[in-house]
Formats: C-alpha cells, sequence, structure tokens
C-alpha cells in the first residue's frame, strides 16, 4: 500500500525536477548608424583658354599679334599627334570623374535611400545606345 | 499499530495531494512560459521574414545598380571611341583626317573649332561634375546646337541624324 502511494510521489518528484523550460533570449537590434551626409563639392567651373594655331607659316603673324596684345610672345604647345592624346585624355579624365560621381550616387541611394531620393541626377540611363552608333562630321565638327 | 499505520497514510495521501496541486501549478507555470516562447518565436519568425524580404530587395537593388554603372560605363568607353573616331574619321578618298594637314592649310579655321571645342570640354567637366543642364542642352536636336564633345552628357534629347 505504501509503495501504491510512494512511487507515483517519487515518480512526479522525478520528472518535475528534471525538466526546465528555458526562457527565450531577447536578442537586440543593432542601432542603424547615422548616415554620413556627405555632400559632393560644387561644381569646378573652369578657366576659358584660348588655343593659337601656330605653323611655319603664320608663326611670325601670331607672334605679331601676342605682342599687339601685349601677350609674351611665348607659345607652349602640343603637336598635332599630341594634341589629339590631350583631348582623348580630357574625355579619359572626364569619363572618370562621371564614373567615380555615379559610385559615390549609387552607394548613397543603397545605403542612405530616403535622404537620398529625388537628389540623384548623376545616376541616370545617360541615353539610348543609338546615341553612341559612330557619327559622321562635317568639316567643322 | 493500526491507528499509527492510518496515520501515516492520512499524511502521504495529503503530501500526495499537495503534490498533484504544486505539478499542477507548474505545469501551468511552464505552460504560461511555453505560450510565451511561442510569442517570441512567432515575433522572431516574422522578424526573419521581413529580414530576408529586405535581404531580396538589397539583392535586386544592388543588381539594377550594377547593371545601370556597367551600361554607363560601356556608354562613356564608346564616348571615348568617338573621340577616337573624330581624330581617325576616312574620307570619302579613303585617307585619314588629319587634324595637323588641316591646321595647316586652315589655322584660323581650325583655331576657332578648336576654341569652341576648348570651351564645350570645359562645359563637359562641369556637366560631369553634376551642373545641371542648360534649357538650350536639353533642347538641342540639332547638330549645330550640341556639345559635340560630350553629346551622350550634353544633350540627351539629341538623336543622331
Amino acid at each position: 500500500m505504501l509503495n501504491v502511494l510512494t512511487l507515483p510521489i517519487l515518480t512526479i518528484l522525478l520528472i518535475s525536477g528534471c525538466s526546465t523550460t528555458k526562457s527565450l533570449q531577447v536578442f537586440t537590434k543593432e542601432v542603424e548608424r547615422m548616415p554620413l551626409n556627405l555632400q559632393l563639392p560644387p561644381v569646378e567651373t573652369l578657366e576659358q583658354v584660348n588655343v593659337i594655331i601656330v605653323t611655319s607659316k603664320n608663326q611670325e603673324e601670331v607672334f605679331a599679334k601676342m605682342k599687339e596684345a601685349n601677350i609674351d610672345p611665348v607659345v607652349f604647345g602640343y603637336s598635332d599627334e599630341d594634341w589629339e592624346l590631350v583631348t582623348k585624355n580630357n574625355v579619359r579624365m572626364r569619363n572618370q570623374i562621371i564614373k567615380l560621381r555615379a559610385i559615390i550616387e549609387a552607394y548613397k541611394e543603397y545605403y542612405e535611400p530616403e535622404e537620398q531620393e529625388g537628389k540623384s541626377n548623376m545616376f541616370k540611363d545617360l541615353g539610348t545606345d543609338e546615341d553612341f552608333v559612330p557619327k559622321t562630321f562635317n568639316k567643322d565638327d | 499499530m493500526l491507528g499509527q499505520i492510518k496515520l501515516v497514510l492520512f499524511f502521504l495521501f495529503l503530501s500526495s495531494i499537495g503534490g498533484v496541486i504544486w505539478y499542477v501549478q507548474h505545469l501551468q507555470a511552464e505552460n504560461e512560459i511555453l505560450t510565451l516562447n511561442n510569442e517570441k518565436l512567432n515575433g522572431a519568425v516574422e522578424q526573419q521574414q521581413a529580414l530576408i524580404q529586405q535581404q531580396l530587395r538589397d539583392i535586386e537593388s544592388k543588381t539594377a545598380i550594377n547593371e545601370q554603372i556597367t551600361k554607363n560605363n560601356a556608354k562613356l568607353t564608346a564616348d571615348l571611341n568617338l573621340a577616337n573616331e573624330k581624330f581617325n574619321k576616312v574620307n570619302a578618298s579613303g585617307e585619314r583626317r588629319d587634324v595637323g594637314n588641316l591646321a595647316l592649310s586652315k589655322p584660323k579655321s581650325i583655331e576657332r573649332i578648336e576654341r569652341k571645342r576648348e570651351r564645350q570640354r570645359a562645359r563637359c567637366f562641369e556637366i560631369a561634375q553634376g551642373s545641371a543642364l542648360t534649357e538650350e542642352e536639353l533642347n538641342a536636336t540639332k547638330k549645330s546646337q550640341i556639345n559635340a564633345e560630350c553629346t551622350n552628357i550634353a544633350n540627351p534629347n539629341y538623336t543622331p541624324y
């Protein structure tokens, strides 16, 4: 009779003594960093530079005109081939500026979409592919 | 003796009743914890789903940005090729355009063109830095109106003809 009562009690005690229900750990959410929100530098306006064409035939005329205009009669020049390279270098530098700006704007758009909304004017389509088909040029182009 | 056994049994009975009550209370407490845990888990599942959705949106956004940058870079490369094309254009008689020769024969004309080009180049640099396009640039549709140095960024409405 004693066993009949003690056994269930002991079993209940054993079972309940072993069972543990752990409370869940709550993971806190990381606080977002403040957006850096740096402004891009203002547009730098370049100085107007005048190109002077000096050939073996017109050199005297060119220097005379320079003297007349109170400009030192000296020319820092390029050969026609180098002028071609300078022009292409200009395109390269300009393209690089556009690419870097596009990357900065893309980063801003990705990480700070709300602040950036409606502000981007660089991260846009440059035009259709047809715009880049080699064009024909007139003499003056 | 029988009375003592009855007393022991009575206390055992009482303690077992107490044990049962304690056990039921314990189960109820556990049940509450489990219910709370379940709520937390449901919340966590919702958070995870929101996170997955956010990640999917991020991937989409990242892909779109990459595609746009690649596309624009390709066009800028085409722009450079265009500059190359200008200098190496072959005329109808099969001769390559030589700026040097042109400058020798028409120095004034080339000087005028290059000065105009230099102004256009300066403007191209401003646009590249983010300067807003003027109405004139936006509305340019004719060759005489465009900035020949960087038509792709300066005159978005110009279609070559």
